[in-house]
């Protein structure tokens, strides 16, 4: 297990900032909440099992397999 | 936008940051002349609690989604002048990269990783969001880190599920703790790299664990964080398995350590039995009733390594009580406080003495961690101060990157103003950015007596109310 090469930080930029002051390369995700009252809503489409990248699709196998992990990173949900 | 006399509160459709920055945001708005109080918040039920609790009016259509800039003027002061304080201080709130760019920032983890897909994933949203974000970096097939706490358990099971199946490893919810090759994430103190690798079901008990064992100059090369619960029937170790998978296979690490609150009985028997199935020697450091501490349990990892076992730090000293007759422990790290009471329930039996966590799930719903915001212990340690039938305050103070960045300055008026003696136990390196010598120096010279080992700290408070060592 190697030093991460980079961070995808999601949330207090705060903790991106100490990363950043480790010199490693920091993604910062412009996150903003969902509308009030449907956050149970995206956890039940995350784990809609019918989702591109849920349990029942040919890519969330080959992920489990790692035979390809590429297709893993399909676009799964809503998208900015 | 309204303004009653002195008062002004706006509230800005839509504009969101998080709670931490807006905490800093909220500190530079009061510094500025002329405002005698400022509040910038997300309009959650519990900051507008606190708004009206300052005497805010504000408004019944503000939702979740809703920043709130609540500022009240002193005499004299200028509206204008304070509102282009909370300009400066938003904008200068984030250290984003300067320059053009043509391409705007991701809106989701997920697109974070179709642009760059390497390493891993910090997630450090609010709780109820949290489980979507992190399954992003699991469906991206990329390590996560979270952060954030009040995460619902089935989530946490759903989400460790997942990354089992594919390898993952999901460190959290409530992972305040993390060290990957020398990379510290969250609340990680600075280490030098070396034969330990630790696996902790605990945040501060793993940096007791690292702060010890850099006083011992032994280094640290990986410490996974997997969540206060991964040792739950519930979770069943998910994350512990996986995480001492890795170490096992990482030829720098001699020796695993595996830190936890007391786990439930089922899951640490299937530990132990995995950890017997490693090649690597594994030191379990789980606390609970007539388990060592902490500090032995780094006593005994340092003798397992042929380490010399050093004196552990103590600056200052603490007199015994001339009144009182309980112990009272206000903590922010949440493993500091189970094994103080532990500790302190074994000498003086559990009556009357209390333990608090300000890091617990309750206290932080809406809310930066205490090791970021002190603001609420500050305000218990006043009122505990005040009780005559406290004997004995015991504090910790946790450094690291991403917490405070000078606790014992805003801890030491307040102990220096305490008639009752005052043990603390500063959990840090001496390379943690807050400086350990310095952090320890100011609050011993405020008068309290400072350990390096909490378990040390617990002893002596329990001494100084008379209980044997």
């Amino acid at each position: 297990m190697s030093t991460p090469a980079a961070v995808v930080n999601v949330g207090a930029d705060l903790l991106a900032d100490a990363i950043a002051d480790q010199a490693v390369p920091v993604t910062r995700v412009d996150w903003r909440p969902p509308l009030p009252g449907t956050e149970d809503d995206l956890v039940t489409v995350t784990l809609d099992p019918l989702r591109p990248c849920g349990p029942q699709r040919p890519s969330w196998r080959a992920n489990r397999s790692g035979s390809d992990r590429g297709a893993g990173r399909r676009r799964c949900r809503r998208e900015a | 936008m309204t303004s009653a006399g002195h008062s002004h509160v706006e509230l800005r459709r839509g504009a969101y940051a998080d709670s931490v920055t807006l905490l800093q945001v909220s500190r530079t708005v009061q510094g500025v002349d002329g405002v005698a109080a400022a509040q910038v918040a997300m309009a959650t039920a519990l900051n507008v609690e606190v708004l009206t609790g300052m005497g805010f009016a504000v408004p019944v259509e503000a939702t979740t989604n809703d920043m709130v800039v609540a500022i009240r003027l002193a005499d004299g002061g200028s509206l204008e002048a304070a509102l282009a304080g909370v300009e400066r201080a938003l904008a200068d709130s984030s250290r984003r990269d300067a320059g053009p760019t043509e391409e705007a920032p991701p809106r989701t983890t997920g697109s974070a990783f179709r642009r760059t897909p390497e390493g891993v994933a910090l997630v450090s949203v609010p709780g109820v969001n949290a489980f979507v974000e992190a399954m992003d970096a699991v469906e991206a097939g990329r390590d996560v880190m979270v952060f954030s706490d009040n995460v619902p358990l089935e989530q946490e099971v759903r989400l460790k599920q997942a990354a089992a199946e594919r390898g993952l490893l999901v460190m959290g919810p409530d992972c305040g703790t993390a060290v990957m090759g020398g990379l510290g994430l969250g609340f990680a103190n600075v280490v030098r790299p070396g034969p330990v690798g630790i696996v902790a079901a605990s945040g501060t008990g793993c940096q007791q664990v690292l702060a010890l064992l850099d006083h011992a100059e032994v280094g640290v090369t990986h410490a996974l964080g997997v969540g206060g619960r991964d040792l739950s029937s519930e979770v069943g170790g998910l994350a512990t398995r996986e995480a001492l998978r890795r170490l096992d296979v990482d030829a720098s690490v001699e020796l695993i350590v595996l830190v936890s609150k007391p786990p439930a009985p089922e899951v640490e028997a299937g530990i132990r039995d995995f950890a017997a199935g490693l090649s690597t020697p594994v030191e379990l450091a789980l606390l609970g009733a007539g388990h060592p501490d902490l500090t032995e349990a780094t006593e005994a990892v340092l003798a397992r390594l042929g380490r010399t076992v050093p004196q552990w730090p103590v600056t200052g000293s603490a007199a015994p009580p001339d009144g009182g007759r309980w112990l009272r422990g206000l903590f922010v790290g949440g493993t500091m406080a189970t094994e103080a009471k532990i500790i302190a329930t074994a000498l003086l039996g559990s009556e009357g003495h209390t333990f608090v966590d300000f890091g617990d799930d309750q206290y932080t719903t809406g809310r930066a961690h205490p090791m970021i915001d002190p603001t609420l212990r500050l305000e218990h340690l006043a009122r505990a101060a005040d009780d005559p039938q406290t004997a004995v305050l015991l504090l910790d103070v946790v450094l690291g990157h991403g917490a405070e960045a000078d606790p014992a300055a805003l801890l030491a008026p307040a102990i220096a103003g305490v008639r009752r003696p005052v043990v603390v136990a500063v959990v840090g390196t001496a390379a943690d950015p807050q400086g350990l010598d310095r952090q320890v120096r100011t609050l011993a010279d405020a008068g309290a007596e400072v350990h390096l080992s909490n378990a040390r700290a617990t002893r002596r408070a329990a001494e100084l109310l008379g209980a044997a060592r």
